[in-house]
């Protein structure tokens, strides 16, 4: 269930990411001004609270989510804001004779951005984007508190049946360990490949 | 073919361009030269529109491309091809890939059409060999070289080069002239902007002078360096020939 809840919700925040960073670079004003407070409003409030919000504070608005849906949209939305910055970082980072060289080309500015900037942003960006990934992985534990059976709220059971919460929240944070562990090196077999133009 | 008219451009407070009339016709190869700042690469720019100018007109074949929204312009870029100093060969894809992205893209081309084009352009480059490295295997002068392959295969009616050997070393800068004076005898319509006076004076049909934002004079290359009828034009030339 994390591995499930992580996946998805950086899925989503990696969707939001590519078009929030390029609304962040973008010098219209009407994607400028909202990706900026998307962005400064998500970071600036904690992840609990969003996800209170989505699942507890919809319901008085008429919208019942069930709790998985309720926390991919909290988590992805979350996990948005700072995909978009990691994207805005990487899409800086390309000299802007790249951008020159494909639109003397003919190329839109969009097209420019699929095939020319945002690939070698996102080799750049790889790294970020793992710990993204992993920092989003353990925040999935936050899920446990409305009543997804993901690892950390399974340990609880555990612990209120057993009583023994040293051991077993110890065991819950290696099974976070062994989980992101094989992730970090995932990532870095990644960019190893992605390297080969270098 | 291009025709420029009270160029204007202006970053902030600082008048780069003030008042440039130009007219390139087809088979032309103006050479445009001057000290650094004179302008030289932003009036370059401004033919296609990297930099829009702050007032006047461009006109590319009778149509005022200044006052085009942005897919009539893609349109027009499409027909322009340019050549950078610091190259911009696109660093995550191989030499084949750089070539053929935009005559895919832009015109439409299957793979195969586009290849056959790339590889006939890239051998007349003599980097038949290089096909399928990647930028970052090439040396600087290969890689301009590849640049203007990659310009030529949109197969445009003018090509701009702006400053194409001031970023190679030395030893690789006759390659690079020796691919643009191959261009020069198939009849392209080329704006350089140089420093390469030695090339300036063998290829140019017109030479520009230009300094602090104006064309202080133009001629052809025997009138400029043999007998220049401005005062700041023979400055210039006293201090950069040898």
């Amino acid at each position: 269930m994390t591995v499930e809840l992580t996946i998805i919700s950086v899925g989503l925040g990696v969707i939001i990411g590519i078009f929030g960073g390029i609304a962040r670079v973008s010098r219209n004003p009407l994607l400028l001004i909202p990706s900026t407070i998307y962005v400064e409003v998500i970071r600036g409030t904690p992840l609990l609270a969003q996800l209170f919000l989505v699942y507890f504070g919809l319901p008085s608005l008429g919208i019942n989510l069930p709790p998985f849906t309720a926390a991919v949209i909290a988590m992805g939305i979350n996990s948005g804001a700072y995909v978009t910055e990691i994207f805005r970082g990487g899409i800086q980072s390309i000299e802007k004779g790249q951008m020159e060289a494909a639109r003397s080309l003919g190329l839109s500015y969009l097209q420019a951005m699929r095939y020319i900037i945002l690939p070698q942003a996102f080799k750049r960006i790889l790294p970020p984007l793992g710990n993204e990934f992993i920092a989003m992985l353990k925040d999935s534990s936050l899920a446990s508190t409305i009543a997804i059976a993901e690892l950390m709220r399974v340990g609880r059971e555990i612990t209120s049946r057993t009583f023994r919460s040293f051991e077993v929240l110890t065991v819950v944070a290696l099974l976070y360990l062994a989980i992101t562990l094989p992730l970090s090196l995932i990532v870095r077999y990644a960019e190893r490949r992605m390297s080969v133009s270098d | 073919m291009i025709r420029l008219e009270k160029i204007y451009k202006r970053f902030g407070k600082l008048e780069v361009l003030r008042g440039i009339d130009l007219n390139i016709d087809k088979g032309e190869v103006v050479v445009i030269i001057g000290p650094s700042g004179a302008g030289k690469s932003t009036l370059l720019r401004c033919i296609n529109l990297l930099e829009r100018p702050t007032s006047g007109r461009v006109i590319f074949e009778g149509v005022d491309i200044t006052k085009m929204d942005g897919r009539d312009i893609d349109k027009v870029r499409e027909r322009i091809g340019m050549v950078f100093q610091h190259i911009n060969l696109f660093n995550h894809l191989d030499v084949m890939d750089n070539v053929i992205l935009a005559p895919m893209k832009v015109k439409g081309l299957s793979k195969g059409e586009a290849e056959q084009i790339a590889r006939a352009l890239l051998e007349r480059m003599g980097l038949g060999d290089k096909l399928y490295a990647y930028p970052s295997q090439l040396s600087g002068g290969q890689r301009q070289r590849v640049a203007i392959a990659r310009a030529l295969a949109m197969q445009p009616d003018i090509m701009l080069f702006d400053e194409p050997t001031s970023a190679l070393d030395p030893e690789m800068i006759k390659e690079v002239l020796d691919v643009m004076k191959a261009l020069v005898n198939d009849g392209m319509t080329m704006a350089i902007v140089t420093h390469e006076m030695g090339f300036a004076k063998e290829v140019a049909s017109r030479i520009i002078f230009m300094d602090d934002g104006c064309i202080v004079e133009e001629g052809t290359p025997k009138e400029i360096f043999s007998n220049p009828k401005e005062e700041r034009t023979a400055m210039f030339l006293s201090k950069i020939l040898y």
